[in-house]
């Protein structure tokens, strides 16, 4: 938090190098939060340039209340959910279903389409995003609640829900996980 | 209940409070915390780095809003001018350096744009596009050449825009030379033709240009929402931005407002497009913006004596 607070100093001083370091500490995450979210590599590259030019021009009222990283995120899912109404979805149907897959063609499906990125990319985008942000980007309840203006508690069953979910898609793949 | 049952009960409790639980990870939540996905390239990083405009227009509060009058589209499209300029003062990509990260490309571009001192621009719109301040007419009509603006950091800088006829002569000598003619003359309105010395107003334009050189190239990147940037080094890509929608009436039959942007090195000139994409897929262009870097071969244009009234008179050259 100490070392956010110098560079968010520095970034508001205007150092050029700091908002690079920004960019350079942060566009991974960014970019693999963007793809689980999308699902689609290309798309997540456009979504993560956008983040960072949305992230510019909101520097002026980052207060600082949340972590850099946190507040980078919640700017990720925020383009997301602007592209999302601005480009077309993909079929649910041409994603793979594990659930009626037998164990012989699982292994394949294993490795052909990262099984459990396209598991995700058939939850519900509400549930997907909660299960990206608390679990691979690590973001508290509190601060995913805060960054999708929705109660904790809606966060929890959102949780448990995709969980739930997710169990049913992957169905006898869960066990190779 | 024994004792060590009792504090490790209160221990939870506590633990509790501070709304901390031990991690019980399901092999399933472990395998979303460890997920792998395919990783980006250093290439995304430059991306990222290249459309960040230079720390000079650091956002304060606002940003400005693209100026809508012909006169103030020339103004600000001094600025982007100067800024290209670089290509025919300094190349700034060679094959050498080629594969020098974007970031700094862009950054160095930027500040070569700054050091602009030749260049012509010419302002391109259809007839009628702007009703008013929010609603655009989509257009028919071919674009026709409403402005345009030369600028020789040796000779001064002229400006013209037939639209409202005007004409506008800055000398490096601080001499200003302007005519102004009533759009729609009445015979009580007539042509006003200034002529004066202010002290410093040549540098002033000078360094105002070339400090405002890159705000429009900056803003346009800033005050938009990016939809599409081609992968490669910067200098020769196409950048497109879809501009906000400022609110105000719509045309049902327009999808989206966008621009264009591009440099293209080979031919010295940067084209900024403000286009429309109708419902049915057809893209119009509204506003064409095109600056060009080849060195200018007329110098009769910063000729005092040669600068006609619009009604063709000569101004003659007094010494102030």
């Amino acid at each position: 938090m100490f070392n956010d607070k110098k560079l968010l100093q520095r970034l508001r001083a205007g150092e050029r190098e700091a908002f690079e370091q920004t960019v350079q500490q942060n566009y991974q995450s960014i970019a693999r939060q963007l793809y689980l979210l999308c699902g689609d590599f290309d798309t997540a590259a456009d979504l993560t340039q956008e983040t960072f030019v949305e992230a510019w021009r909101s520097l002026p009222s980052f207060r600082g209340e949340s972590s850099l990283r946190t507040w980078l995120y919640t700017i990720a899912l925020r383009v997301w959910h602007r592209a999302r109404t601005q480009r077309p979805q993909r079929d649910a149907d041409s994603r793979p279903d594990f659930s009626t897959a037998s164990p012989e063609n699982v292994i394949e499906q294993v490795l052909r389409a990262e099984t459990l990125a396209c598991a995700l990319q058939r939850l519900p985008d509400t549930q997907r995003e909660v299960l990206v942000l608390c679990y691979r980007q690590e973001m508290s309840h509190a601060e995913v609640a805060r960054a999708l203006s929705i109660p904790v508690g809606t966060v929890k069953s959102r949780l448990h829900e995709g969980l739930k979910h997710l169990r049913r898609l992957l169905g006898p793949v869960e066990e190779t996980l | 209940m024994n004792v060590h049952e009792s504090k490790k009960t209160l221990f939870e409790k506590v633990l509790m409070c501070l709304n901390f639980r031990p991690s019980k990870k399901t092999p399933l939540e472990e395998a979303l915390c460890r997920l792998e996905v395919p990783e980006h390239g250093e290439d995304l990083a430059a991306r990222c780095l290249a459309t960040i405009p230079a720390m000079e227009s650091f956002p304060k509060t606002e940003y400005r809003t693209l100026p809508r009058t012909t006169l103030k589209r020339l103004g600000l499209v001094v600025t982007v001018i100067a800024s290209v300029g670089f290509w025919t003062t300094q190349p700034m990509w060679n094959g050498s350096k080629a594969t020098r990260p974007e970031s700094t490309a862009f950054a160095e571009t930027l500040q070569a744009m700054r050091r602009v001192d030749h260049y012509h621009m010419t302002l391109r719109e259809t007839t009628n596009h702007e009703v008013n301040k929010h609603l655009w007419r989509l257009p028919q009509e071919p674009l026709l050449v409403t402005g345009q603006e030369w600028f020789d950091i040796r000779r001064g800088l002229r400006q013209e825009a037939q639209r409202q006829p005007y004409r506008l002569l800055v000398l490096p000598d601080d001499t200003i030379l302007k005519i102004q003619r009533p759009t729609a003359p009445d015979g009580r309105r007539k042509e006003v033709v200034e002529r004066r010395n202010e002290k410093g107003r040549w540098s002033r334009a000078r360094q105002e240009a070339q400090k405002t050189l890159t705000q429009s190239i900056e803003n346009q990147m800033v005050t938009s929402h990016l939809v599409h940037s081609e992968r490669g080094i910067w200098k020769g890509r196409a950048v497109t931005f879809r501009t906000y929608v400022q609110g105000g009436p719509k045309i049902a039959s327009i999808d989206a407002r966008y621009s264009v942007f591009v440099m293209d090195d080979a031919s010295a000139r940067v084209l900024l497009e403000r286009r429309v994409m109708e419902k049915d897929g057809v893209q119009r262009t509204l506003v064409e913006w095109e600056w060009d870097y080849t060195p200018l071969e007329n110098p009769s244009l910063f000729n005092p004596s040669l600068f006609k009234a619009i009604s063709g008179t000569t101004v003659p050259r007094q010494t102030p």
